[in-house]
């Protein structure tokens, strides 16, 4: 076993130089290319001051250079934090400053993101900017500390390491529900038991092809990468725009002749809509797998239906337990479309606990929290031993063991697997997202417009399977459409959790104790999506 | 007419201002699939038109102009018969 992620790397490219570890459109790279890049890289930063425990963050679109650069921090001994360069600046900023990084990578000067970070907030950046393109750095108005030509002239053989398996690998920041995102400590421990784990349950091998779908700031892309590496197989990097035209997402898995593909349900049922699967598609694939939210049973029936040759795997777990905790393949296309797909069985090393307000196991069938401890369990939040300190739990009956409440509500089911029910706070999934609705009126309520607003969520039949509602009531009854406050609030929050519904009010439904009545506003919303019309 | 109509979808519905026709929706981050998928049911109730998956592609769907030309031509085929 690998003590530390960038080993996997390095024990391909000493075993098999020249085999093909990473397509990006005509981009391939052998795992040799992949370990000396990295390597020089590392010597680069390391030069650059980075120490063990130093953070970089990684303000990369999905690319070779990005993942060479999650290589190197590694081998530099340092904490990556990949950070989406599609995020509105304000929010890219408190995940900067919150992480602290000592240097931070980019390699796209014409992104809104480094444009402002460069124009508004030099005070962070200068001194720490390491520009990553292949062209010479063009104009970014402050000079870049160090540069990816800087790094030819380093050695690319392999650097000394005095890391541990138990040191933080990287640090994936999530939606906080007072606003501020909580940067998850992952350690190279956490990783590594659940790659074992799974590589050994789909059986990767050399000969795989794998999808890398998610995002590179979305822990599912964990797996993907660390996964392929581990197998010695070549990892796909799925471009992002692609996304969007369902013919061209499945015509990238046909040309590139996948034999696995991981993604998040909404993905997948955003296919079925458009009916862009055929009947015995894909010959080559062999496992599909999905996390994140609930894969709508009709979805999952039309892929199985069409697929009979491939595996379907549900995984579920949060980023604090790593990738996932639990998993389910399902044996028969489900006939049933009430039907409930359960979340599973524990990954090897870990335990699904489900557990009452008193934190006692519940008697089966009976639900209650779904909580996890084992290999995943994670460090905690980055710098905020508070946040931690009410997530991460003492295990009562294994002293010096923690575990993770994840605010899922689940049950055991009769035949001994776990299924989660939905959430007890106001935390959602949408279309893979983990969202804190908390976050949205947080960032609403910094809008100078705004007097009063409301966020919910509504349940839809539709792929995304909930819709994010925006309720308002302006600031001194001042003239205020919903475009307007949809772009105020674009500037702070990302895409994804941009409301779908708004509604403009004069003043909200209150309940008995004087509190937004939030079942009022759905159930407005719910007629509103049902009215003609509307 | 169409193209006040795409237009006005985008405003009043997906309540997105997009300050001009061949603003390239995609390539600046306004469209994604949430929105996409939105876009599509209001075409559909609005002009009776549902891309097939090989329209769904950027050149139907990368600005407001583009996207009333696809619905003018695919208007214009139908009443061609």
């Amino acid at each position: 076993m690998a003590g530390l992620l960038q080993e996997y790397v390095t024990r391909q490219a000493e075993a098999r130089p020249e085999a093909s570890a990473l397509v990006h459109d005509a981009e391939r790279l052998t795992y040799g290319d992949l370990e000396r890049r990295s390597n020089r890289l590392a010597r680069l930063v390391r030069e650059g001051g980075c120490r063990r425990g130093d953070r970089i963050g990684l303000l990369l679109p999905k690319s070779p250079a990005a993942i060479v650069s999650m290589l190197a921090a590694l081998k530099a001994g340092c904490i990556y934090v990949p950070v989406d360069p599609e995020s509105p600046s304000a929010r890219v900023v408190r995940i900067l400053t919150a992480a602290d990084c000592r240097y931070l990578l980019v390699s796209r000067a014409d992104l809104p993101i480094v444009r402002d970070l460069t124009s508004q907030h030099a005070d962070l950046i200068s001194g720490r900017l390491i520009w990553m393109g292949s062209e010479t750095p063009p104009d970014l108005g402050i000079e870049p500390a160090l540069s990816l030509s800087d790094s030819a002239a380093m050695p690319d053989s392999a650097l000394g390491s005095d890391g541990d398996g138990s040191d933080p690998a990287h640090l994936l920041f999530t939606s906080g529900s007072t606003g501020i995102p909580k940067g998850v400590m992952v350690a190279h421990a956490n990783v590594t038991a659940f790659v074992e784990w799974a590589n050994a349950y789909c059986g990767l091998a050399p000969d795989d092809r794998t999808s890398c779908h998610s995002p590179l700031h979305f822990d599912l892309s964990t797996w993907d990468v660390y996964g392929a590496f581990a197998a010695g197989a070549e990892l796909h990097l799925v471009p992002p725009e692609l996304n969007l035209f369902p013919g061209r997402l499945v015509e990238f898995i046909r040309s590139h002749g996948l034999t696995q593909w991981f993604s998040v349900p909404s993905v997948l049922t955003y296919l079925t809509r458009f009916d862009a699967v055929r009947t015995g598609d894909f010959p080559e694939l062999k496992r599909l797998l999905w996390c994140g939210e609930v894969f709508p049973t009709p979805a999952l029936k039309y892929w199985m239906e069409r697929l009979p040759h491939v595996s379907f795997t549900n995984l579920y777990g949060p980023t604090e337990t790593t990738i996932a905790s639990s998993y389910y393949t399902v044996p028969a296309p489900p006939q049933d479309p009430e039907q409930r797909i359960p979340i599973g069985a524990p990954c090897a090393g870990e335990e699904l606990l489900i557990l009452d307000d008193a934190r006692a196991p519940v008697r089966p069938g009976d639900i209650g929290e779904i909580c996890i401890r084992g290999a995943g369990v994670t460090l905690g939040y980055w710098r905020d031993e508070e946040k931690t300190a009410r997530a991460f739990l003492p295990c009562a009956d294994r002293p010096g063991e923690r575990m993770y409440t994840t605010g899922d509500r689940g049950f055991r089911g009769p035949d001994g697997l776990v299924y989660c029910v939905g959430r007890a706070d106001s935390q959602i999934k949408s279309r893979g997202h983990r969202i804190e609705l908390g976050e949205i009126e947080t960032a609403l309520h910094t809008l100078a417009e705004i007097g009063q607003a409301a966020v919910v969520a509504r349940r839809t039949d539709g792929f995304g399977g909930v819709e994010i509602c925006c309720a308002y009531v302006p600031k001194d009854r001042v003239e205020l459409s919903p475009s307007q406050v949809r772009e105020g609030l674009a500037r702070l929050i990302p895409k994804y959790m941009l409301p779908a519904r708004w509604r403009h009010l004069a003043e909200f439904p209150r309940n008995a104790n004087g509190k937004v009545d939030r079942v009022a506003l759905v159930e407005m919303f719910d007629q509103e999506a049902a009215g003609p019309g509307t | 007419m169409i193209r006040e109509k795409v237009a006005g979808i985008f405003r009043d519905k997906l309540h997105v201002d997009v300050p001009s026709d061949d603003l390239d929706l995609i390539a600046n981050g306004i469209m994604d699939s949430t929105m996409l998928v939105e876009l599509i049911v209001h075409l559909e109730s609005e002009f009776d038109v549902t891309p097939s998956l090989d329209e769904l592609e950027v050149e139907n769907f990368a600005t407001v102009a583009r996207i009333a030309a696809f619905v003018e031509s695919r208007i214009g085929a139908r009443e061609r018969g």
